[in-house]
């Protein structure tokens, strides 16, 4: 049978579509869902997903991809802060892996150099799975976080090495070659171009194109990367993320990560389909014991590994088995060494399909533990609740999210004898809030469980100040659901943010911008010359006339009547122009005016 | 309607006080205002209050007083709400405004600082100001109340008692006036 490829798209689309809203409804978690899609394609299923290059292609972008939209996240200065983590600790964790796997598999009877080949190959995380994972849990930004992705940047960087020694070892037809001066050449060409000409691209298209060609420049641009990349053997992904880096800085950084987010999403689902689709179900249904017995060993002596790291470079305790977990996988990078390795003849076609499996096995397994280690880090945390519950009074107030927001508000607090549990998932923050008096739980605040744990039952008042509107949205409903007796306060983003709040329910909104906006307006105004008071009132007033305001939006708004709601904003914006302009020219004359009546009346006296 | 306009700063730590008004809230018609519960940043809603004010029979004012003056929120209350062009003067097109016209005007108050020091010269002086504001607004001037400090339950009882003697006071002078217009 052969298809064309955009029959082959149809059917993964479709697959999509229809297995992943189906993992997820069952709680497994979107990773899962495309590799049950992927193994419903594969062989053992439909069988479709034979001969599918263009569409492993089209896969491998979507790595390429999401590494570049990590790259924007990252510009160089967090990066070079990030340089400990990426060097030392990522060092030691491919160096600890891969002694450990190597001496396992010498132990197993295999040849000495066949064992560090294994070791080395399946040392390697899978970026995707463990950037998906963490995405999902909100991880990114903590310490653990950083961690995991300070790994696996540095397992990008060794797997160039280790492609060169693969085919230097065993070379055969297909090896990627590897050019030092060209793939030099390249990398400072990204920089060059990333650093001056994209710029000056980005903003001649910006200004004389359209739209949709904004997204074809951004595709251009990581599609080009990874062309160039993989002429001269570096990962297409590691050049994608130095690209991306390099645009971080940039102020259509947001512009193209918007852009690009569908087609990340797409790809990098497609990834985990060709994942799914390489899983052989056949070698798996003969040799099951045999391959059973591989997967627990390998992936149980990398968790086992993986912990032992996490202890040595100083991740706290809770959140080791997560670091543990979240690396514990095989590579997408070693599916390649692997089929390099066969066709080089270092491994026997057996060997080398058993060893594709146990990756594809291994990456499987990864988001079904995550999953349980959720569960079991919710019941670690109901635990100790149960235990503390009698002999410590809670605090009535609980503060979910802890960064800028919500230090100041619990700084207050505690200045005043009051001593708020807070709530965050940064480890770093956690550490650094408990000296200074804080009880602090380490957990995401939209879970019920973990809300209890914190007292939510006892407590009077739950202020949000997660600065994510998908998460306070999530809190709120939770604590409206489960809490009902709680007083909530949550921060909001901007007055959208604010409406649906009060949808949900919320009465104490604040707009986190709006009153430090409105205290250096009135400052502006002082410095302009107007009275330290006068100045206070005008900005009183402007206060009291936006909530006007917005109570009247909302009614509009809810009618949905989108021309009536402009109309009213710019007839309100007159408005309050109008105001503020007669209340400046008036109020000084209103006040002699006033005096002037009392001087009246006292000589009328 | 009778509005009644409570000042304390710190009115959650005066528990007796508290035991007063609510001895006294429960009058029928009388509605407690909470200066500084509802205006706690000194930006009054003057539109709100005015409208408030006009709806009234009578207007107390119910304050601790420090140096015979009283809080700052009700100064900045009584310069912002009973001003110029409303309360008294007049307004744009020149005619005599007189919103609060012959309403009833009257002040509960007890010396907080310094607590009988007070010159009993200055005493009889010290309301002046108020009586001022409450003839230029045309308000009828009543008899302001001096509670005792309040120390003890005994105490609080017996100033309750005074308070809404007073009230009763206010509120027949009230029925019977309604009477006369009628009439």
């Amino acid at each position: 049978m052969h298809l064309n490829v955009l029959t082959y798209l149809m059917i993964y689309l479709a697959a999509m579509v229809l297995v992943v809203p189906l993992a997820k409804r069952f709680g497994l978690g979107v990773v899962l869902g495309y590799l049950l899609a992927g193994i419903a394609l594969g062989p053992a299923g439909f069988a479709v997903a034979s001969n599918t290059d263009d569409i492993k292609l089209l896969a491998e972008l979507g790595v390429v991809l999401m590494l570049f939209t990590i790259g924007l996240e990252l510009d160089a200065k967090k990066l070079w802060a990030m340089r400990h983590r990426v060097f030392l600790f990522g060092s030691l964790q491919v160096l600890v892996c891969a002694l450990g796997t190597a001496a396992a598999t010498y132990l197993l009877g295999l040849s000495y150099a066949l064992s560090v080949f294994i070791g080395l190959a399946l040392a390697l995380s899978s970026t995707a799975v463990a950037v998906q994972l963490m995405k999902d849990r909100n991880l990114m930004g903590t310490h653990t976080g950083q961690s995991v992705f300070g790994a696996l940047l540095l397992q990008d960087m060794v797997a160039i090495p280790l492609l060169i020694g693969v085919s230097l070892i065993a070379p055969s037809a297909d090896t990627a070659e590897f050019k030092a001066l060209p793939a030099l050449a390249a990398v400072v060409a990204v920089v060059l171009t990333g650093r001056y000409l994209i710029g000056y691209l980005l903003h001649w298209v910006a200004h004389y194109g359209s739209r949709e060609l904004f997204v074809g420049l951004a595709l251009l641009l990581v599609i080009g990367v990874m062309e160039l990349m993989t002429a001269v053997g570096v990962s297409a992904g590691l050049g994608a993320f130095i690209a991306g880096v390099l645009l971080a800085s940039s102020e259509f950084r947001h512009q193209l990560e918007a852009d690009l987010e569908p087609f990340k999403g797409l790809f990098l689902g497609l990834f985990f389909i060709t994942i799914g689709a390489s899983i052989n179900m056949q070698l798996l249904s003969t040799q099951w014991p045999l391959i059973c017995m591989l997967l627990l060993l390998f992936v149980g002596l990398k968790l086992l590994l993986l912990y032992g790291v996490a202890h040595l470079i100083k991740i706290a305790a809770p959140e080791r088995l997560s670091y543990a977990i979240l690396l514990g996988q095989g590579s997408e990078f070693a599916f390649v060494l692997a089929a390099l390795a066969t066709a080089g003849g270092l491994l026997s076609p057996t060997e080398g399909a058993m060893l594709n499996l146990l990756i594809a096995l291994s990456i499987a397994l990864s988001p079904l533990l995550m999953k349980l280690y959720d569960l079991w880090s919710a019941r670690q945390q109901h635990i100790p609740q149960q235990n503390s519950d009698v002999e410590s009074s809670e605090s009535p107030v609980i503060i979910a999210g802890f960064g800028r927001y919500g230090q100041i508000l619990g700084r207050l607090l505690l200045s005043n004898g009051i001593v708020p549990t807070v709530m965050d998932h940064d480890s770093d923050t956690i550490q650094t809030m408990t000296k200074f008096g804080f009880k602090v739980y380490y957990g995401d605040a939209s879970r019920m469980d973990v809300l209890e744990a914190a007292g939510a039952a006892q407590a009077k008042v739950l202020v949000i100040a997660v600065d994510d509107v998908q998460a306070i949205n999530a809190i709120v409903s939770n604590a409206k659901q489960h809490f009902p007796h709680l007083t909530l306060m949550a921060r909001a983003k901007d007055v959208a943010h604010m409406y649906q709040l009060r949808r949900l329910g919320v009465e104490h909104i604040e707009r986190e911008l709006f009153e430090a906006s409105l205290r250096q307006g009135r400052d502006v105004l002082t410095q302009l010359g107007m009275g330290q008071y006068e100045a206070k009132e005008l900005a009183d007033r402007f206060r009291a006339a936006n909530y006007q305001l917005i109570d009247k939006m909302q009614l509009v708004r809810e009618q949905q009547d989108e021309k009536n709601y402009i109309q009213l904003l710019k007839q309100s914006r007159e408005e309050l122009q109008r105001q503020l302009e007669r209340e400046s020219r008036d109020a000084p004359q209103r006040y002699q005016g006033e005096r002037s009546g009392n001087d009246e009346q006292k000589s009328s006296n | 309607m009778i509005s009644l306009l409570y000042a304390h700063p710190y009115a959650h730590h005066a528990r007796l006080e508290r035991m007063m008004l609510d001895a006294v809230q429960h009058w029928p018609g009388l509605e407690l205002r909470e200066l500084y519960q509802l205006y706690p940043d000194f930006y009054i809603d003057v539109a709100l209050e005015q409208k408030l004010l006009v709806h009234s029979k009578a207007i107390i004012l119910h304050y601790p007083m420090q140096w015979g003056l009283p809080p700052a929120l009700l100064v900045q209350y009584l310069h912002k709400v009973f001003h110029y062009g409303w309360a008294y003067g007049k307004d744009e097109t020149e005619a005599a405004v007189n919103s609060l016209q012959g309403k009833k005007f009257w002040l509960v108050t007890h010396a907080v600082a310094p607590h009988h020091e007070l010159d009993p010269c200055y005493q009889q002086t010290m309301f002046t100001p108020l009586q001022q504001l409450a003839l230029a607004c045309g308000m009828q001037w009543q008899q302001p109340l001096m509670l005792p400090v309040l120390t003890d339950t005994v105490v609080t009882t017996q100033a309750a008692e005074l308070f809404r003697q007073g009230l009763e006071l206010l509120s027949e002078s009230t029925a019977l006036n309604r009477g006369e217009h009628a009439s």
